[in-house]
């Protein structure tokens, strides 16, 4: 029984998970999707958001490179460029599992690198337009 | 003691990186020339095929860079451009990635590098830059 | 000497873009449609796929396994759609190894230590309804 402590305790931390809140639709709130609009925009741009740093013992992360710390760090960037929002975000980041951060503490000597990237394309909506089209494959209706 | 805290306060702020690049076409279309857009396509279209452009160059000195690896050289540029040369009037779904934005702490570490080794005869340090671009390319039927 | 170096180097700086494409006609009734977006049909999906082939480029420029766009599309994806019974493929997301006329040189000079090539593509198998 002993022997299945250690086996089971890093099955178990094979798996991380990160999470971002994205800004609520409002009026003086910037949008974040990883969809097109549905409607006519004004495109103003694309931008790309990249934090990098290291954990430092395996866990803190001084540099800020998650996922809120990015999110947080678009908003003004969408705000300087006039925009309401961001379309078709693309999000990519360094994930360890519990396991490589544990040896990351222990061997603290060694941080372990960290990045987090977002893309997307800022856009000014406009009002009242049709959605975009999708293409029809051949044979079916338009 | 000032320099340390400097140092300090530039490692955990200068961790950033913002890439820009200018606009794209807008929904609906005001302009002429390629469409482009990250999102779908506002006409019926047909797609034609795919394409991969991978622009690179060198960052200098952490100061100048000189090459194609900026976004609006490789989407305005040469995607476009490959784009009208399979025939098409426009590509969507563009995926872009600046591979290996410098932050603000990198820059100023490939300088001061830089300006050492210039004081001692040697050349200034140098980056290989990278930015890669996917998108569909299509015509449209109307 | 300055001026052979700053030529090569301004030389050099003329192919700064590598450009890989893949042209699919347009899919005649039976024939695998694809798309980077998505469709408003409506349509079964049947699953996502992911294909990837890997090599290497003997002498820096021989692709003999095929990891281009074109043998990923075409030899790859598409043939596996088929097999399971879709109609097209969606949300298409796809990767080429690209290597700078230079990396092709060194592969060339180097030949005994050939270039890793490999394409990937992901996308969402569906059936159209109806």
């Amino acid at each position: 029984m002993r022997s299945l402590v250690w086996p089971l305790i890093l099955l178990s931390a094979c798996t991380s998970v990160e999470f971002a809140r994205l800004p609520s639709v409002g009026s003086d709130r910037i949008f974040i999707t990883q969809e097109s609009l549905g409607g006519g925009y004004e495109s103003l741009g694309l931008v790309q958001i990249t934090r990098r740093g290291v954990l430092l013992f395996g866990f803190a992360d001084p540099a800020g490179t998650d996922l809120v710390a990015a999110v947080e760090q678009l908003d003004p960037e969408v705000r300087l460029a006039g925009a309401d929002g961001v379309m078709n975000a693309r999000v990519k980041m360094s994930q360890y599992s519990t396991f490589a951060k544990i040896l990351g503490a222990i061997f603290f000597f060694f941080p372990l690198p960290s990045e987090v990237t977002i893309t997307g394309e800022l856009v000014r909506i406009r009002q009242g337009l049709p959605a975009p089209m999708t293409q029809p494959p051949v044979g079916a209706p338009l | 003691m000032r320099l340390i805290s400097l140092t300090l306060a530039l490692a955990v702020t200068g961790c950033n990186a913002t890439v820009h690049g200018s606009r794209l076409s807008n929904v609906p279309i005001d302009t002429g020339g390629i469409f482009l857009s990250t999102g779908g396509a506002p006409k019926p279209f047909r797609s034609i095929g795919f394409v991969q452009v991978r622009g690179y160059g060198v960052e200098i000195a952490g100061m100048a860079d000189v090459g194609n690896s900026y976004l609006d050289g490789t989407i305005r540029g040469s995607l476009a451009a490959e784009a009208a040369r399979m025939g098409g009037q426009g590509v969507i779904n563009i995926e872009f990635e600046d591979e290996n934005p410098s932050t603000d702490l990198e820059r100023a570490q490939r300088a001061m590098g830089s300006f050492s080794n210039l004081l001692s005869g040697r050349g200034p340090e140098t980056k290989d830059r990278y930015v890669t671009v996917t998108g569909e390319v299509i015509q449209f039927l109307e | 000497m300055r001026t052979l170096l700053l030529t090569l180097s301004m030389l050099s700086f003329t192919a700064c873009t590598v450009v890989n494409t893949v042209t699919l006609p347009t899919p005649a009734p039976g024939e695998v449609f694809v798309t980077a977006g998505d469709i408003a049909q409506p349509h079964e999906v049947l699953g996502l796929i992911q294909v990837q082939r890997s090599g290497v480029l003997l002498f820096g420029l021989i692709d003999v396994v095929g990891t281009d766009l074109e043998a990923g599309f075409k030899e790859a994806l598409m043939p596996e759609v088929k097999k399971m019974g879709g109609d097209g493929v969606v949300r298409v997301r796809y990767h080429m190894t690209q290597y700078t006329p230079w990396a092709h040189a060194l592969g060339v000079i180097f030949f005994f230590i050939p270039l890793p090539s490999q394409v990937v593509i992901t996308g969402q198998v569906v059936k159209l309804r109806g």
